[in-house]
């Protein structure tokens, strides 16, 4: 696999939120070919509540309100296709157009055989004040919003939060 | 190898080395989920069958949890698969 | 069954699925790729993609089912994006000290790289035969192929795997 990287800054790291932010997620025509479709819309106050009914004596709860305290916002829509190829480039470019300067600065595009990965932080007054990650696959596209203060090393770290496994570590 | 045929040797080899296995790691290491919640789930139970605003509320809470529990996950699958694939090329 | 309680149901149904299916979903993706971690990754994969259909699965034997399909496609896709294929020749396959026909430990490791060597189609199709039992039928509609295709993997693989053994001296007893 050929693999191009350009890492503009570290993946880890805090980023302070100072609003939230808002960009088109949704692609009509994907989301009517899509074979499965996962969208999440959670704003502030939306977040606020399901905080509530996290359990601080179960320790996945209690790590997931540590990471979504300084949170304003987060946004999920994933559409998996039966077959390859249904996104194109120019889908990737409509939700690129909404993520370039001043406002986003990508900090990592990882593109290889088996499409694209891109990581996106939003500067507002010159600070960070959200992430978007792009993860384009052959049969699946995944646009995510998080508004707000995250932790990405953390974030990385929750996999296998609600019985879903982590992806493991390859080993050497 | 047509269905109820008795199968030879090598099928019955093949049966034996194609035998399912665990994973290394058990995907479904139990949670521990205290006694308490069981409690709260069936009293709140009670209150929705009695049509109460309380139950519904809990029922909308539990789903806002969902939600929030999937998207993460999904972030993190995406993150982590970020962190390996950056891991991979700079070896 | 009140609306709380369905929200408790579904988790409980969730795990319950993961722990009842995790071998064969893990097993079709280990044997096919030859690959333990990328098996690993391969069956989370599944396991989030039934935790996102969920509400469309009607009973465990339909799960089962999905699962398995599932499993098939995405075992299937990685082995197409990975790098390398583990192209084990048989010269790799340890050679037994002596041959015991009662007994001959090496057999079945033999036999899994003779399989996982397989061209992609033969392969998944002796899987779901011997691993997971299904009749050819089956496995035609599984793998959206015609049933004289799925014989004709399925003789070949076998015809393959005979010959293979024999040019080793672990021929039929």
């Amino acid at each position: 696999m050929k693999t191009k990287l350009l890492l503009a800054a570290a993946l880890a790291g805090c980023l302070s939120g100072l609003g939230a932010q808002q960009f088109p997620m949704q692609i009509d025509r994907l989301a009517a070919q899509a074979s499965d479709k996962i969208d999440v819309s959670l704003s502030g106050s939306l977040l606020q509540f399901a905080a509530k009914f996290l359990d601080d004596n179960d320790p996945d709860d209690a790590k997931v309100r540590k990471l979504i305290a300084g949170l304003e916002g987060i946004y999920v829509k994933s559409y998996s296709f039966k077959n390859a190829n249904v996104w194109t480039q120019a889908d990737l470019e409509t939700i690129r157009r909404s993520l370039r300067a001043p406002e986003w600065s990508r900090i990592v595009n990882v593109t290889g055989d088996d499409g694209t990965s891109e990581i996106y932080v939003r500067m507002v007054e010159k600070k960070p004040a959200g992430v978007a990650i792009l993860a384009a696959e052959p049969k699946e596209l995944t646009i995510v919003n998080i508004a707000g203060s995250i932790d990405l090393a953390s974030l990385s770290e929750m996999g296998g939060h609600f019985n879903i496994p982590k992806i493991p570590e390859k080993k050497e | 190898m047509d269905g109820p045929e008795e199968m030879d040797w090598l099928e019955e080899e093949l049966k034996r080395a194609l035998a399912r296995e665990m994973p290394p790691r058990d995907f479904a290491a139990p949670r521990r989920r205290p006694a308490w919640r069981a409690w709260v789930a069936a009293a709140a139970c009670l209150a929705a069958s009695a049509g109460t605003a309380i139950g519904y509320r809990q029922y909308q809470g539990r789903e806002a949890r969902r939600e929030l529990k999937l998207a993460l996950d999904i972030a993190a699958a995406k993150t982590s698969r970020i962190q390996t694939q950056l891991r991979e090329f700079s070896r | 069954m009140t609306a709380i309680e369905a929200v408790e149901a579904t988790a409980i149904d969730f795990n319950g699925l993961v722990r009842e299916h995790q071998a064969m979903v893990y097993s079709v993706a280990w044997h096919f790729l030859r690959d333990r971690p990328l098996a690993e990754e391969v069956a989370q994969d599944v396991f989030l993609s039934l935790h996102r259909n969920l509400g469309g699965i009607e009973s465990s034997r339909h799960a089962a089912a999905w699962l398995r399909k599932v499993a098939v496609q995405r075992a299937i896709d990685a082995g197409r994006r990975r790098k390398r294929l583990p192209r084990l020749g048989l010269e790799e396959a340890p050679e037994p000290a002596s041959f015991d026909p009662r007994y001959d430990p090496w057999l079945g490791e033999s036999l899994r790289r003779m399989v996982a060597s397989l061209p992609e189609a033969q392969r998944m199709a002796v899987i779901l035969r011997y691993q997971e039992e299904l009749e050819p039928a089956e496995i035609a509609g599984l793998l959206e192929m015609p049933l004289a295709t799925v014989k004709s993997h399925l003789h070949r693989a076998l015809a393959l795997l005979r010959e293979k053994l024999e040019r080793r001296g672990m021929g039929e007893r």
